[in-house]
């Protein structure tokens, strides 16, 4: 595991949202003896009101809950454009809502009681997507600030570049020699820390630079 | 009957009886039995035959072959004989006895095999099937043995060719009536079960009382001029279909008894003449043959009735068993987790005592909290006591109203109980019923909490009706129950709530049927449930 994963990991919580007490008492001892940060809500309303574009890690939800239920807050996650990845608990023998929770990607739907083995590894797997996700919010982001410190001549011959254009066709359609195209690519590999032609295309597609 | 292995069954039996004193011991208690049957049942012979009309003694020797086997052939034979010869005089040469003892032996024994295997009638008479199966194998019998008797007798020069069908009807209607009513009592008192109802029975007041009605009836009757007697016959039915209706077949069975006694002992007193003694006969087999099946009758509808009854206990049972395995769930849960938690906190070796003592009262509380939960089904499932205490409704619904009550008051709920003063005590398992008003306030409170936005009303009003029920109404301004809702939501698992199994109300309306009541919703804009209960 590297150095930035790790730190990843500490920034994620599992949210659990059980509406029995010792149930919930439980779960929350058990992850924090694990090594995990922990996070008990005793209804969904109330999971909802503390959550934050930020929240990042897993939530652990019961399915008949007073109020909203299991799938119902599911469901609300998904309306508020939350990626966060859902494990769902039930009593034994709901098959239907099973179905249904797994239908909307709910990473897991364990059984109460449930062996430790098995949420560990749910909660594992869901960590796995959210470190992938968090991993690619972040190369983004760093994209997003590099392109910013282009021209906006850079720009232009970047997202040109990004399209296949040679640089003699770049030259005529900007209007300038193929010589300076040349070093406008030069400066922006170097700026975009490119390695190579197709590391600059990948970066500016990544990035959302289209030709305008 | 297989007439080819009858010695070899009589030496069978023979040795056997020798070895056994226990056999021996029965066989002559029945060859007593049958000579005093017959010998105080020997009244208005037939032109000094023993034709008479009353034959109380062979039910003796078909519930010996249907208890013991046909291997009793023999000793039947030998009893037969010595009672023909003994009771029924020196009116017939030795070779005549001989060969009528053996027709009467060959046919009881044959009817008692056309009893036990093709008809196959259980020896305890639990059905009205075992009843009309009897009594048709002891009609055609007597009818077949009356047939083959007289003609035997006739063969040998015993009784005039005028006589003979004079003398086959009254063979056929005295076996008939002196069987049907003596085999029928004689089974239930060789049946351990059955002659304990007998027992617990003749014991009864209400029994005496009845017997009583049924004895001054019969007095009525026959004090009334001999010619009067048929007319009035009909008056000792009633008495009977009382006595049947109310004790089904081992009461209708003593009552006969009772009757047949009383007639015979009118008829020896008053000497009856042959004429309206045969009216009176023919009227006797109807009347016999009507208690029997009216009390078999009553038998059977009474242990269909019980059937029910257990099938609905079982039914509550079963549900209750699964709501029970849901509810433990989640303490089953919580508990596991905590050991899990436990295991990781003594593996890592970073567990301080304070913390593992603080989760092992953790885990205590929890168990305690599972115990609390299995409580409260014990007391649910109690098996109910056949007669439970006369109840005070109005107590046993302020109880569960107390129960719900704090919840109501958290979501400004307003539970209103009115109990009519016209309500009586009522035998009814307090556990259940509380459990059902719980249930409904429960679902009340859950229901109207789906519409928070409006102030909650809960009406409870208990009161009797001009049907002599309990009724109940429990009214709530929740959203009401849909049309097409009003019978799927008692079905089991079905449930229209995040929290609950869908189990309660199937458990209600189990527990209200069970109390032989009904229990519904009415489709409307606000939740509304009947509950009416017998007095």
């Amino acid at each position: 595991m590297s150095r930035t994963e790790s730190k990843l990991e500490e920034d994620l919580s599992v949210f659990i949202v059980d509406d029995d007490a010792d149930v919930r008492d439980a779960l929350g001892l058990l992850l924090r003896v694990h090594g995990y940060r922990a996070e008990l809500f005793a209804c969904a309303e109330a999971f909802l009101a503390a959550l934050t574009p930020h929240a990042a890690g897993c939530l652990v939800t019961d399915i008949r809950m007073p109020g909203m239920s299991g799938l119902e807050l599911q469901n609300e996650l998904a309306v508020r454009g939350s990626a966060l990845p859902v494990v769902v608990l039930t009593a034994h023998g709901d098959v239907e809502s099973a179905r249904r929770a797994l239908r909307a990607r709910a990473v897991d739907f364990l059984m109460k009681p449930f062996q430790e083995g098995d949420l560990l590894a749910a909660i594992r797997q869901a960590f796995d997507m959210e470190g992938r996700r968090i991993t690619q919010i972040h190369a983004e982001a760093a994209d997003r600030a590099r392109i910013g410190t282009l021209t906006a001549r850079e720009r232009e011959v970047a997202a040109l570049l990004a399209t296949g254009a040679q640089n003699v066709v770049i030259a005529r359609l900007l209007e300038i020699s193929p010589r300076t195209v040349e070093n406008h690519k030069a400066r922006c590999m170097e700026k975009l820390g490119a390695r190579s032609l197709a590391d600059l295309v990948r970066i500016a597609d990544r990035a959302g630079l289209r030709v305008q | 009957m297989a007439f080819g292995t009858l010695p070899v069954i009589v030496q069978s039996v023979g040795n056997r009886a020798a070895l056994l004193p226990r056999q021996m011991l029965l066989g002559f208690g029945v060859l007593a039995g049958y000579l005093l049957l017959d010998a105080l049942s020997f009244i208005h012979p037939l032109q000094s035959l023993n034709i008479t009309p009353w034959s109380p003694q062979r039910a003796l020797l078909i519930a010996l072959v249907l208890y013991h086997g046909a291997g009793w052939i023999g000793w039947i034979y030998v009893t037969v004989l010595v009672s023909e010869i003994v009771v029924g005089g020196m009116y017939l040469q030795l070779g005549s006895a001989l060969a009528l003892a053996a027709v009467l032996a060959c046919a009881y024994v044959a009817i008692a095999c056309l009893i036990r295997e093709p008809l196959r009638v259980r020896l305890d008479l639990p059905t009205r099937q075992d009843v009309v199966r009897l009594s048709v194998a002891v009609v055609l019998g007597a009818g077949i043995t009356g047939a083959l008797y007289v003609g035997a007798l006739y063969g040998m020069g015993g009784i005039d060719r005028t006589s003979v069908a004079n003398a086959m009807f009254r063979f056929w209607i005295g076996d008939c009536i002196g069987t049907l009513v003596t085999l029928p009592l004689l089974l239930l008192l060789l049946s351990a079960p059955r002659r304990r109802e007998l027992g617990a029975l003749a014991i009864k007041p209400e029994l005496l009382l009845e017997i009583a009605v049924l004895v001054i009836t019969m007095l009525f009757v026959l004090t009334r001029p001999e010619a009067d007697q048929s007319r009035y016959f009909y008056l000792l039915f009633l008495p009977l279909i009382w006595i049947a209706a109310r004790h089904g077949l081992a009461g209708a069975t003593l009552a006969l008894f009772v009757v047949q006694v009383g007639i015979i002992a009118a008829t020896m007193l008053s000497g009856h003449q042959a004429p309206t003694m045969v009216e009176l006969q023919t009227l006797l087999l109807a009347y016999v043959l009507t208690g029997l099946l009216l009390g078999a009758t009553v038998d059977e509808l009474r242990s269909t009735a019980d059937k029910l009854a257990r099938a609905r206990q079982l039914t509550i049972a079963s549900e209750m068993a699964t709501a029970l395995a849901h509810e433990l769930n989640q303490p089953l849960t919580a508990l596991s987790t905590y050991a899990d938690a436990i295991r990781v906190l003594a593996k890592s070796g970073e567990a301080d005592s304070a913390m593992l003592a603080e989760t092992a009262e953790r885990i205590r509380r929890v168990a305690t909290r599972s115990a609390d939960i299995v409580e409260r089904f014990r007391n649910l499932g109690a098996p109910t006591v056949d007669r439970p205490n006369p109840l005070d409704l109005q107590e046993c619904i302020a109880a569960a109203v107390g129960e719900v009550r704090e919840r109501a008051e958290q979501r400004g709920i307003i539970v209103h109980v009115d109990v009519s003063k016209n309500v009586p005590r009522v035998r009814l398992d307090r556990e259940r019923i509380r459990f059902v008003v719980l249930n409904l306030l429960s679902n009340a409170i859950d229901a109207i909490g789906d519409r928070s936005n409006r102030a909650g009303r809960i009406e409870l009003r208990v009161r009797r009706n001009g049907h002599a029920e309990i009724e109940m109404v429990v009214e709530d301004s929740g959203p009401g129950i849909p049309k097409d809702m009003v019978e799927r939501i008692f079905e089991p698992f079905y449930t229209g709530k995040a929290k609950g199994m869908g189990l309660g109300l199937a458990v209600s309306r189990s527990i209200v049927e069970s109390h032989a009541g009904r229990m519904w919703a009415e489709a409307s804009d606000h939740g509304i449930f009947h509950i009416r209960l017998p007095l």
